[in-house]
Parts: structure tokens; C-alpha cells; sequence
């Protein structure tokens, strides 16, 4: 425990050494307490090493750092959740931690949860105004400042961030889905709810009000996925896709699944290495090595997929009704997703 | 860059004397990881040798001068008979005098000149830079046009600390006495 | 006064150890690792061919991703080595 003078002392100190540029909740016995009841776990139990410092995170130090964020208990079993993919050496966390990309982790929760914890999976379900979607990804972030010692400037070396890096969470949408969620399509059971922890670089609209075939909508979402600024245009790896409700039924009408939507996709999202060379990221020994992987590397003509295989394209529903705006992000493909199943708060 | 550090890490444990390259940048990350990895600073001191970044975008030729240039360190670096004097790096604060302080913290004190105050710098010992805010009322009656104490001091310790390691600053301001008779 | 929780949990301190460096370079097996950034390769075979003119042969390797630590082969290739240098592009 830390001891203070008074609180307004203990709140300067929190806000400047433990805090992500915003006011923090100061974490008192009582405040972590009451997180900790509520979830009904073992406070002690490890949940991995959070690098780049490689100190094992507890459930009572997520705790600590979910009420600095502001977290609702109910949303607790999913910030642990989150916490625990994030030590997976799949997702790289340490890199994540320490690269010059603007890569943040991008938390998706699919399952029934997500509405008892209280996530907004409606309208404006990747922007404000929901306390369980902003604090969710604030809890892992402070996570992975003050326990792993990510901090900009000392171990963060992100050339300019992005305001993901703050939290980034979204729910998925259900009550509109016409097909499997995300997490039954990983878990195989419709009453699971998981977590999807993904090295996102900033998300990026995709509006289409004019397609009325899933053929020319997903023609849309193919071109705006190669966009070559990003890492995945050189370096294939995974992608997110959020699609809106109004685009899914669209492709939903036309019989595509995620499996086919993902397999369309990793099919059309390609670019030819002859527009890919002398541009941006092109590296003449790496990218056509992954070239090698799709198609003849000294053919101007292969095609490189920006996703390295159509498992890498994460699909989800979420959002409002009132039009027609997806959202793609990219990755920083030294990271793959990983996902973890979330435990019911007791 | 980080991981670098961790493959140096792993190597010396095994036996192994490491050297690792890196660009210039990357001294603030190297020295953070190094001390993570329970390393002293002085470890990258000695064992990093830094380019100038960037170097992704240059010619092979050009790359290759660079490391004509660099390789006698190098060559130092790997036997560890490095004669480390590493640029921007904090030294110790044993032997530093108040006209040095004065001079590095001058750019700071003509500002606060400027909006009507005067820094004075009484004393260093153990690390510690004792100086006085001294507000000139006919200038700025209540001091609010001058920088924050808490901030004035955070201002003050980032530029001493550019130079010597974990200086701080005890400021006694006059503006707090003020507060203090009213 | 008010107490309140660590954010930084229970860091454990590491516990470090620095290889002996050798006398001189000649003769020895210094083992290059290259991270695969850009030019990390240029930066390599340049310092190979300095360092065999010092009397020192060359064992060289290869990091399959500059985002994450070497693998275990990868460091094991190099652990007969009496030196290493490790490259890093950028």
C-alpha cells in the first residue's frame, strides 16, 4: 500500500505517475474491495506477465487499475479476460509495448456478457458516451502502463500513438446477427462470451450506400483494405472488420457467412507486387518473401493478399441501424489475435 | 529495439559477450528495457553502439561507411575496454557547481524574467538545486501570470536532468509566502 | 493520511549476469544476428568483413521477426560463439 498525506496529495501523485493522461478514481482498500467481491476470484491468482517490465499481474492489481479507470463491476470479468489474452506470447505484447508503430490493443467481446457488463453495442458502439466500452480498454491500458511499464517516451516508442491507445473496446452486436457470433464461431457454444484481443492501428470508415449487392459491397470493402499506408499491404497479417447491421443483411441476403465473407476477402484484398514495389513499406527481401507464399515473388503480377490467410480476418456485427458505415482496421502484423472466454462475474 | 536488448539479456547469461547494434533513437527504450532486464544503465553505455537514425532509407554504401566509422568502437564494445562517453547521457551530480546550473537553467530564468520574476539559485548539494521565486507585484500582482510552482519545478528538473542523473529541485516561491501572511 | 493500492503490482527484481568479454578478437568465432530490419543486413555485412579482417571468423544469423525476442534455435546457433553482435535496422 501507498500512503499519502491527504487525498488531494494522493490524487496529484496518481493522476501524473500512474495515470494515461486523464483524472483517475484513486484505488482505496474499500473501492478494490468491492471490484474484487464481485467477481468472486481468487485476488492472488496470476494472469501472466505483463512486459515489457514481465511483472505477473493478479486479479487484485487489475482490480487497482480498473477502479482508477472507472470500471463497473459488472464489466470486471471481461477486463480480466482481456488482461489474461494480453499475456499470451501469441499476441506479443511486448512489441506491442515497445514499437514505433501506433498499434493498440483492440478488445472485442462477443457474447451475452457484454450486455450484463453494460457495452453499447448499438449506435456510436466504437465512440463515447458508454462507461463499460471506454473503461474496458482503459483498465487494460493502465494494466499495461503501470504494471508492465509501458510509458511513452521511456519504453513506448510509438511515433505518433493513436487515440485507440487510450481504450479501445467494442461489443458485438447480437440482436441483429444472422449468423453464429464471433464467439460460438471460436468456442462452438451460442451462451459463451469471449474476448478478442487484436494489435489495431487507428480504425477506418467504410461508408457504401449504393451497393445493393453483397458482390460490389464487398468490392468496397476489399479496396479499402488494401489501402497500402498500412503495415498489411506489405506484410500480410490479421484485420478486424465491423460490419453495421445494414451491410451484414446485405451480405446475409446474399447467403455469405463470416467463413465466406473471410475466404471472398483474403481472395480480393490483394495487391500486385508490381504496384506494390518502390511504394512505402516495400522491402525487397521481406515483402517478397511473403510473396513467395502466394504466387511467383519476381512476377510483378502475384497478387499479395493483406491478410496472410482468411482465419487472419476477424468479422464482426456491430453499430446502429441508420446507415451504411463499416469500419476495417488494420494490424501491426508482428501480432496475432488471440481470444480468451470470459468467466461470469459470481 | 526492446528485443534486441532481450536477446543481449539472454546471450550473456548464456556465456556469451553481446554487442547490439541500434539507431540513435532508440537510447531511451534501450536504457528502460536494460533496466527492466535488471542491467544498469551504463551496460547500454558500454555495449550499444548507436547509429544515426534514420538508417532504413540509405544506400548500402552509405551504411556501410557507417560502420567503417563505427567499427573501432566496436571492436572496444566487444572486448569491453570502451572508453564510454556517451552524448546527453545524466552524470553524476557530485561535482556540479552553481555556475554550470545557472548556465543550463538560463533559457528558463530569461523567460521567467520576462513575466516579472526572478529565479535565484542559493545552493546544490546531494543532488539537490535549492532556488527562490521571487515575484515582482507591480508586474503581476498575484503571481498567476508566472508558471505554476509544481510545474515550474517539472520544467526545471527535465532540464537539469538532461545533463545530470536524478537531480531535483527544492523551490522556495514567493508567491506560497504571500498566501501564507493573508 | 490515506492509504491506498499499488498500480504497479509486485515487480520481482531479475537477477543479471554479464559474460566475461575476451582479449583480443583474433582468432574467435563472433556470431552476427541480424533482426531483419531495414539495412540491418547492410549493417552486418559490413561489420563481417571488418571483423574477418581482424582475424575473426564469421558465424552468422537470422531473426525471423524484429518484434519479438530471438527464438531458442536461433540464440542456441549462436551460444558456441565468444561474441555476438546484434543488428538492428531502422
Amino acid at each position: 500500500m501507498l500512503t499519502f498525506a491527504d487525498a488531494e496529495t494522493a490524487y496529484d501523485y496518481f493522476v501524473e505517475s500512474y495515470g494515461d493522461g486523464l483524472p483517475v478514481v484513486l484505488p482505496t482498500a474499500q473501492r478494490v474491495d468491492d471490484l474484487l467481491r464481485a467477481c468472486g476470484r481468487d485476488p492472488n491468482d496470476v494472469l501472466g506477465a505483463i512486459f515489457p517490465s514481465g511483472t505477473r499481474a493478479t486479479v487484485r492489481d487489475v482490480a487497482v487499475n480498473a477502479v482508477m479507470a472507472g470500471l463497473p463491476s459488472a464489466a470486471f470479468s471481461i477486463a480480466l479476460a482481456a488482461v489474461e489474452a494480453a499475456t499470451d506470447p501469441t499476441f506479443n505484447l511486448n512489441g506491442i509495448q515497445s514499437t514505433t508503430h501506433h498499434a493498440a490493443p483492440l478488445i472485442i467481446v462477443s457474447g451475452p456478457l457484454a450486455a450484463h457488463a453494460g457495452m453499447n453495442a448499438a449506435g456510436n458502439a466504437l465512440g463515447q458516451g458508454n462507461r463499460a466500452n471506454l473503461t474496458i480498454g482503459r483498465t487494460l491500458r493502465l494494466v499495461m502502463m503501470n504494471v508492465g511499464g509501458g510509458r511513452p517516451g521511456e519504453t513506448d516508442m510509438s511515433v505518433q500513438g493513436s487515440p485507440a491507445k487510450t481504450g479501445f473496446a467494442y461489443a458485438e452486436r447480437l440482436d441483429l446477427l444472422a449468423w453464429p457470433s464471433l464467439a460460438q464461431r471460436q468456442t462452438g457454444r451460442a451462451d459463451s462470451t469471449t474476448v478478442t484481443l487484436f494489435a489495431a492501428e487507428g480504425p477506418h470508415m467504410l461508408g457504401d450506400h449504393r451497393s445493393a449487392t453483397a458482390d460490389r459491397l464487398l468490392q468496397n470493402f476489399a479496396e479499402t483494405m488494401r489501402a497500402p499506408g498500412s503495415t498489411n499491404s506489405c506484410a500480410p497479417g490479421d484485420m478486424v472488420l465491423a460490419i453495421c447491421p445494414q451491410h451484414a443483411a446485405i451480405l446475409a441476403r446474399d447467403d455469405f457467412t463470416p467463413e465466406t465473407i473471410a475466404r471472398e476477402l483474403f481472395e480480393r484484398a490483394r495487391n500486385p507486387l508490381g504496384f506494390l514495389e518502390g511504394l512505402g513499406e516495400f522491402d525487397e527481401t521481406r515483402t517478397r518473401r511473403f510473396a513467395s507464399a502466394y504466387g511467383d515473388p519476381n512476377d510483378p503480377q502475384t497478387r499479395v493478399p493483406v491478410i496472410a490467410r482468411p482465419e487472419s480476418l476477424i468479422v464482426t456485427v456491430t453499430g446502429g441501424t441508420t446507415g451504411g458505415f463499416s469500419t476495417v482496421v488494420p494490424t501491426w502484423p508482428a501480432s496475432t489475435h488471440v481470444f480468451r472466454i470470459v468467466r461470469g462475474n459470481a | 529495439m526492446s528485443c534486441s536488448v532481450r536477446d543481449a539479456a539472454e546471450l550473456e547469461s548464456r556465456g556469451v559477450p553481446t554487442v547490439v547494434y541500434a539507431n540513435d533513437v532508440f537510447r531511451p527504450i534501450a536504457y528502460g528495457t536494460a533496466e527492466i532486464l535488471g542491467f544498469s544503465r551504463a551496460y547500454v553505455d558500454e555495449n550499444v553502439v548507436f547509429f544515426a537514425h534514420p538508417t532504413s532509407n540509405l544506400t548500402r554504401s552509405h551504411v556501410f561507411g557507417l560502420v567503417d566509422d563505427a567499427i573501432e568502437t566496436v571492436e572496444r564494445a566487444l572486448l569491453g575496454t570502451r572508453d564510454v562517453v556517451a552524448p546527453n547521457v545524466a552524470r553524476s551530480t557530485d561535482t556540479v557547481d552553481l555556475t554550470e546550473i545557472g548556465e543550463l537553467l538560463e533559457p528558463l530564468r530569461a523567460s521567467l524574467r520576462e513575466d516579472g520574476a526572478t529565479l535565484a539559485l542559493d545552493d546544490v548539494r546531494a543532488g539537490v538545486v535549492h532556488a527562490r521565486l521571487e515575484v515582482d507585484e507591480a508586474a503581476c500582482a498575484d503571481g498567476t501570470c508566472v508558471l505554476p510552482r509544481r510545474n515550474l519545478v517539472a520544467l526545471l528538473e527535465a532540464a537539469l536532468r538532461a545533463r545530470y542523473d536524478g537531480m531535483h529541485v527544492e523551490l522556495d516561491d514567493s508567491r506560497e509566502r504571500s498566501l501564507a501572511g493573508t | 493520511m490515506i492509504e491506498l493500492h499499488d498500480p504497479r503490482g509486485s515487480p520481482e527484481t531479475p537477477s543479471v549476469r554479464i559474460a566475461t568479454r575476451p582479449k583480443s578478437l583474433y582468432g574467435l568465432t563472433i556470431g552476427l544476428l541480424e533482426n531483419g530490419k531495414e539495412n540491418a543486413d547492410a549493417l552486418i555485412d559490413r561489420t563481417a568483413e571488418l571483423l574477418t579482417e581482424r582475424g575473426a571468423t564469421i558465424v552468422r544469423a537470422r531473426k525471423p521477426s524484429f518484434s519479438r525476442p530471438a527464438p531458442t534455435d536461433v540464440i542456441d546457433s549462436l551460444a558456441h560463439c565468444a561474441a555476438v553482435i546484434a543488428a538492428h535496422g531502422g
